[in-house]
C-alpha cells in the first residue's frame, strides 16, 4: 500500500459512510439546520438594523425645543449598537450584553435591550446560529462517525488485512483521517458557503475588515473540525470495539462541548464573583454621596465648591458670581460622578478580565473555549467589542453632558430661566459608533489562537502515536 | 429475582462504562450543588442587605416626613418628590435547583414619583455577558441534558448487545420472555443515573433555608426529573426492541437526544418568536422620547428646588412632571401591551409546540416549580409596573398639597405586594407521563414477542 493507497482508503471510507443512509440523513439534517440558523439570523439582523436606524434618528434630540441645558442632559440621547455583517456568523455575547445605552446625566448606564430578556423557553442551550451548529452538532456527528472507522475494521478483522498490505500503519491512519475530512468538508463546506453568502448580503457594508474576519472565522472552525476528527480517530484506533469507541467519543464530547464551558464559567464566577446589579448601584450611589479618595461627602464638596468660587471671583454671595453657580455645581457633581463610575466600571471590567483568564485556562480541558473566544471576537460579538461600544457611548455621554453643563455655567449667570436652543443641540449631535478594527480584536485573542494550534498539534500527535501503536497488531 | 438484581449489579460494577457514567453523574451533580448553593446564598444575602437598607431608608424618610411641619413648606414639598421606595420582588423558590431566569431578572427596583413604567427595570444588569453566554451548570441542566445522555450510555445495548452477541438467543431459549431480565436491568440503570440527581437534590434541600416550606417544591422537582428520565428509558427500551446492533441503537438514541434536547427546543423557541414577533424595543424607546418632547418643553421636574424657590412654582413643576410622565406612559402603554401580549402568545405557542419535546416540557415544568420561569417573572414585572400608579398618585397628592406631609400619610402610602404565583400546570407533565407510558407499553409488546429463533 503506497501513499496513493491511502487515498484509496480515504475514498473507500467516504463511500462507505455515504452508503450508510442513517449518516447521510444526519449530515443532511445538520446542513439543513445550519442553513435554517443562518436564514433566521439573517432575518433577525435585517429587522434589528431596520429598527435601529428608525430609532437612531436625531429628530427627537434636535426637535426638543428651547430647554434648560440640564434638562436636555437628562433627556439626552440613546446610543444603539450597530450589528455588523460578521455577527451573522456567531451572535456570541450579544443577546446577553445589551444593545442600547441611555447616555443620561448623572449615571453611566449599562447597555439595555438584551435579547435574552425576551426569551420565553426554559431549556436554553445556545443561540441558534451557524457557529452553534458547527461547534455543537457537527463536532458530535463527526466524533460519532470517527469513533467507528478503526474500531469497526478491527471488529470485522479487516484492520489486520489493511495493516498487512500497508507499507506503514501511518498510511492507514492518514487514509482514515483523509476520508473523514472529505465527509466533514461535505457537511461543513455548504454551511460555510451559506454563511459567507449571508454575510455578503447583510444590510451593513462589507469591507476588507469583514472579509478578513469571515476568512479567519472559517479557518478557526476548520481547525476545530480537524481536531474533532483527529481525536475521534485516535479514540477509534485505541478502542477494541466500536461500541467502546462510541461511548468514549461521546463521553469526550459531553465533557468538551456542553460541560467544560459551563463549568469554566461557573468556576470563573465562583473565583471572581460579579456583584449583583443592586449591590453595584448601591455602592456607586454611596461613593457619590460619601466621596472617594478623601474627597469628602456631597455636602462637603458642595460647600468647598461654593467657597472656592467665591474666593476665585472675589465676591461674597453666589448671586454675585459672573457664572451660574447652579451650572458650576452640576458640572462639578457630574465630573465627580464620572470618576466614581469610571472606578466602579473599571472594577467590573477587571473582574470580567480575570474571569476570562479562568475560562481561558479551562481550554486545557476543551478546545471549544478557545474556539468560542476566537469565533465571537472575529464575529465582533465578544466582550471586547461590547466594551468598546459602551466606552464610546460613555465618552460621548461625558462630552455632551459636560458641554451642556458648561453652556449653563456660562450663559445661565443671573438668568435662572435660561434656555438653550437648537443650535446647541445641533452642535452636540452626530454620534456614530466606530467599528473595532480586526487587528485590535486579533491582538486580544492571540493566546486563544495559540491554544487552538496546540490542540491541533496535540491531536495530530495523539493520532500519529495511535497509528504507530497499530503495528504490534500485525506482529500478533 | 433478587439474585438477578445482584448479578446485574455486579456486572454493572465491573463495567467500566457504568462506573464512568456514575462518576461523571456524581461530579456533574457536585458542581451543580456547589453552583446552586452559591447562587441561592448570594440571592439571599443580597435580599437581606437590600431589606435592611430599605428598612433604614424608610425609617429615615419617615422621620423626615414627621418633622416636615418644622420646615418651610416649599422645602417640605420636596420630600414626596425625593422619596425612594424599593420594590422587593418575590424570591424564587428553588433557584438553586433550576436557575432559570433568576440569572437574568432583577430582584428589586427603586421607584419614586418621577419613575416611569418603561424605565422601571433599567439598571440592574452588570453581569459578565461572556460567562452568561457560556451558560451555567444547575441541577436542572444535569437532570434534563446530561443524565439522559448518561442513561443512553448505560442502556443503548441493554438488549441489542445481547442480540448482537447471540447471548439473547441463549437466554430466550431458557427463560422465554426477556421482560423480567430487562426489568431488572432497567431498575439498576435508572438507579445509577438518577441516584446522583436525587442525592444532589436532597443536599441542596438540606443546605438551603426553610426546609419545610420548600419540601413540596423539592419533591415535585425530583418527581418531574425522575419522570424525564423514565421517558428516556422508555425510548431506550423501544429502540432496543427494534435495533439489531448495539451501535445502531446508540446512533439512533444519540440522534434522538440531539433532536429532542438540542434541536427541538431551540427550533421551537425560534419558531415561537417568528410566529409571534414582539414589537421592537427600539420602537418603544423612540415612542417614549417623541412623546416626551411633545409633552414637555419645560422639563425641570428633576431639580424643582433649583428652578423655582416658591411653593407654587415647585408645585407647578411637579404637576408638569406628572403630566409628562402620564403622557409618556400613555404613549408607551399600547406598545408595552402589544409586547406583553406577543410575549404571552409566544409562551402559549411554546407550551403547545414543546409537547413535541418531552425534555423541553420537563425543563419548563422544573422552572415553574422553582418559580424561575418566564411567566412568573413577567407577572412580577407587570405587578411592579401596576404598583407605580397608586404610589405615584399618593405621592403626587402629597406634593400638590391634597394630603399633609406627616407620619400618618407616610404610613398610609401603598405598599407593593408580589403577585400570587400560579400553580404548576399539570397537563404538560401528564403528557410526558402519557408519552412515557405509551412508549414503554410499545417496547414491552415488542420485546414480549421476541423469539429465540
Amino acid at each position: 500500500m503506497s501513499a496513493s493507497a491511502a487515498r484509496v482508503l480515504a475514498r473507500k471510507d467516504a463511500m462507505e459512510l455515504w452508503r450508510d443512509r442513517r449518516l447521510v440523513l444526519a449530515m443532511g439534517l445538520t446542513v439543513l439546520l445550519a442553513l435554517a440558523a443562518i436564514g433566521s439570523t439573517f432575518v433577525r439582523m435585517q429587522a434589528y438594523e431596520r429598527d435601529r436606524v428608525a430609532a437612531t434618528e436625531s429628530e427627537s434630540w434636535l426637535g426638543q425645543g428651547p430647554r434648560d441645558p440640564h434638562s436636555a442632559a437628562h433627556f439626552s440621547q440613546w446610543a444603539f449598537r450597530p450589528m455588523t455583517a460578521s455577527s451573522l456568523l456567531d451572535p456570541g455575547t450579544s443577546p446577553h450584553a445589551g444593545s442600547a445605552v441611555w447616555m443620561e446625566a448623572h449615571a453611566r448606564n449599562p447597555a439595555a435591550v438584551r435579547a435574552v430578556e425576551d426569551r420565553v423557553g426554559a431549556l436554553d442551550l445556545g443561540e441558534f446560529s451557524a457557529a452553534w451548529v458547527i461547534q455543537a452538532l457537527a463536532t458530535l456527528l463527526l466524533m460519532v462517525l470517527a469513533a467507528g472507522v478503526m474500531a469497526r475494521e478491527r471488529e470485522r478483522g479487516t484492520l489486520r488485512l489493511m495493516l498487512a498490505t500497508a507499507p506503514d500503519a501511518r498510511f492507514v491512519m492518514r487514509g482514515k483521517v483523509a476520508g473523514l475530512l472529505t465527509v466533514a468538508s461535505m457537511i461543513v463546506a455548504p454551511l460555510l458557503i451559506a454563511a459567507v453568502a449571508a454575510v455578503m448580503l447583510a444590510p451593513s457594508a462589507v469591507t476588507a475588515d469583514t472579509v478578513v474576519r469571515v476568512g479567519l472565522w472559517c479557518l478557526v472552525h476548520a481547525v476545530l473540525i480537524a481536531i474533532a476528527i483527529l481525536i475521534g480517530v485516535t479514540v477509534s484506533a485505541r478502542s477494541r470495539t466500536s461500541a467502546a469507541a462510541l461511548a468514549l467519543a461521546l463521553g469526550l464530547w459531553v465533557v468538551a462541548v456542553p460541560l467544560a464551558p459551563r463549568v469554566a464559567a461557573g468556576l470563573a464566577e465562583t473565583l471572581y464573583p460579579t456583584p449583583s446589579g443592586d449591590r453595584f448601584w448601591a455602592a456607586a450611589q454611596m461613593d457619590v454621596h460619601d466621596g472617594i479618595d478623601g474627597s469628602g461627602t456631597a455636602e462637603e464638596r458642595s460647600r468647598a465648591l461654593r467657597e472656592g468660587l467665591l474666593r476665585q471671583y472675589g465676591v461674597a454671595t453666589v448671586e454675585e458670581l459672573p457664572i451660574s453657580f447652579r451650572g458650576a455645581s452640576l458640572d462639578a457633581n457630574e465630573r465627580f460622578g464620572n470618576r466614581v463610575f469610571e472606578r466602579r466600571w473599571a472594577m467590573l471590567e477587571a473582574i470580567e478580565d480575570k474571569q476570562r483568564e479562568v475560562m481561558r485556562a479551562a481550554s486545557v480541558v476543551s478546545p471549544l473555549l478557545a474556539v468560542q473566544n476566537l469565533s465571537t471576537a472575529l464575529a465582533g460579538t465578544d466582550n471586547l467589542h461590547q466594551r468598546d461600544f459602551t466606552h464610546q457611548a460613555e465618552t460621548e455621554r461625558q462630552r455632551v453632558v459636560n458641554a451642556l453643563n458648561g453652556d449653563l455655567t456660562v450663559n445661565g449667570a443671573g438668568n435662572p430661566s435660561y434656555k438653550a436652543d437648537e443650535s446647541l443641540w445641533r452642535s452636540l449631535d452626530g454620534f456614530r459608533v466606530q467599528p473595532v478594527p480586526v487587528a485590535r480584536a486579533l491582538a486580544e485573542i492571540w493566546p486563544d489562537a495559540l491554544i487552538l494550534l496546540v490542540w491541533l498539534a496535540g491531536a495530530g500527535l495523539l493520532a500519529a502515536r495511535a497509528g504507530r501503536a497499530l503495528r504490534p497488531e500485525i506482529e500478533q | 429475582m433478587i439474585r438477578l438484581f445482584r448479578i446485574d449489579a455486579i456486572a454493572l460494577g465491573r463495567d467500566r462504562i457504568a462506573v464512568a457514567v456514575l462518576i461523571v453523574g456524581l461530579l456533574a451533580c457536585l458542581v451543580a450543588v456547589l453552583t446552586g448553593h452559591v447562587r441561592l446564598s448570594e440571592l439571599r444575602a443580597d435580599r437581606a442587605l437590600s431589606v435592611q437598607e430599605t428598612t433604614e431608608a424608610r425609617a429615615a424618610a419617615r422621620t423626615a416626613w414627621v418633622e416636615a411641619a418644622g420646615q418651610p413648606p416649599q422645602d417640605a414639598l420636596l420630600l414626596p418628590t425625593r422619596l425612594m421606595t424599593t420594590i422587593q420582588l418575590a424570591p424564587p423558590t428553588l433557584p438553586d435547583f433550576s436557575a432559570g431566569r433568576s440569572r437574568l431578572e432583577p430582584t428589586t427596583a427603586n421607584v419614586r414619583l418621577a419613575t416611569r413604567p418603561d424605565a422601571l427595570f433599567g439598571r440592574y444588569q452588570v453581569g459578565n455577558a461572556e460567562s452568561a453566554f457560556r451558560g451555567e451548570i444547575d441541577l436542572a441542566f444535569v437532570a434534563i441534558v446530561l443524565t439522559p445522555l448518561l442513561l443512553i450510555g448505560l442502556g443503548y445495548g441493554v438488549f441489542a448487545a445481547d442480540r448482537e452477541s447471540g447471548l439473547a438467543r441463549l437466554w430466550l431459549a431458557q427463560a422465554g420472555s426477556p421482560l423480567s431480565l430487562l426489568g431488572v436491568r432497567s431498575l439498576n440503570r435508572l438507579v445509577i443515573a438518577y441516584a446522583p440527581v436525587l442525592l444532589a437534590g436532597l443536599a441542596l434541600w438540606l443546605l438551603g433555608p426553610d426546609a419545610a416550606a420548600r419540601a413540596g417544591a423539592v419533591w415535585a422537582w425530583l418527581g418531574i426529573a425522575l419522570l424525564g428520565l423514565l421517558f428516556w428509558w422508555s425510548l431506550v427500551l423501544l429502540v432496543n426492541s427494534f435495533a439489531r446492533a448495539a451501535e445502531t441503537a446508540a446512533l439512533v438514541l444519540i440522534g434522538l437526544w440531539i433532536l429532542l434536547v438540542f434541536v427541538a427546543p431551540t427550533g421551537i423557541t425560534a419558531t415561537a418568536g417568528l410566529i409571534n414577533p414582539p414589537p421592537s424595543r427600539f420602537e418603544q424607546i423612540a415612542a417614549a422620547r417623541a412623546t416626551e418632547v411633545r409633552s414637555s418643553r419645560e422639563y425641570d421636574n428633576d431639580h424643582p428646588e433649583l428652578t423655582s424657590p416658591t411653593i407654587e412654582g415647585r408645585r407647578a413643576t411637579v404637576q408638569k412632571g406628572i403630566e409628562v410622565r402620564r403622557a409618556v406612559a400613555e404613549a408607551v402603554a399600547p406598545l408595552s401591551r402589544r409586547f406583553d401580549d406577543q410575549a404571552a402568545a409566544q409562551r402559549r405557542t411554546l407550551e403547545w409546540a414543546q409537547l413535541l419535546s418531552p425534555p423541553a416540557v420537563s425543563a419548563e415544568a422544573l422552572a415553574v416549580v422553582s418559580r424561575t420561569d418566564a411567566e412568573t417573572y413577567a407577572a412580577q414585572r407587570q405587578a411592579a409596573a401596576a404598583y407605580l400608579t397608586p404610589l405615584s398618585g399618593a405621592l403626587a397628592d402629597v406634593a400638590l398639597g391634597a394630603r399633609p406631609i406627616d407620619g400618618a400619610t407616610f404610613d398610609a402610602l401603598p405598599t407593593f405586594t408580589p403577585p400570587t404565583p400560579s400553580g404548576t400546570p399539570l397537563i404538560p407533565i401528564l403528557w410526558v407521563a402519557f408519552v412515557t407510558l405509551v412508549l414503554t407499553l410499545w417496547a414491552v409488546v415488542r420485546l414480549r414477542r421476541v423469539s429465540p429463533l
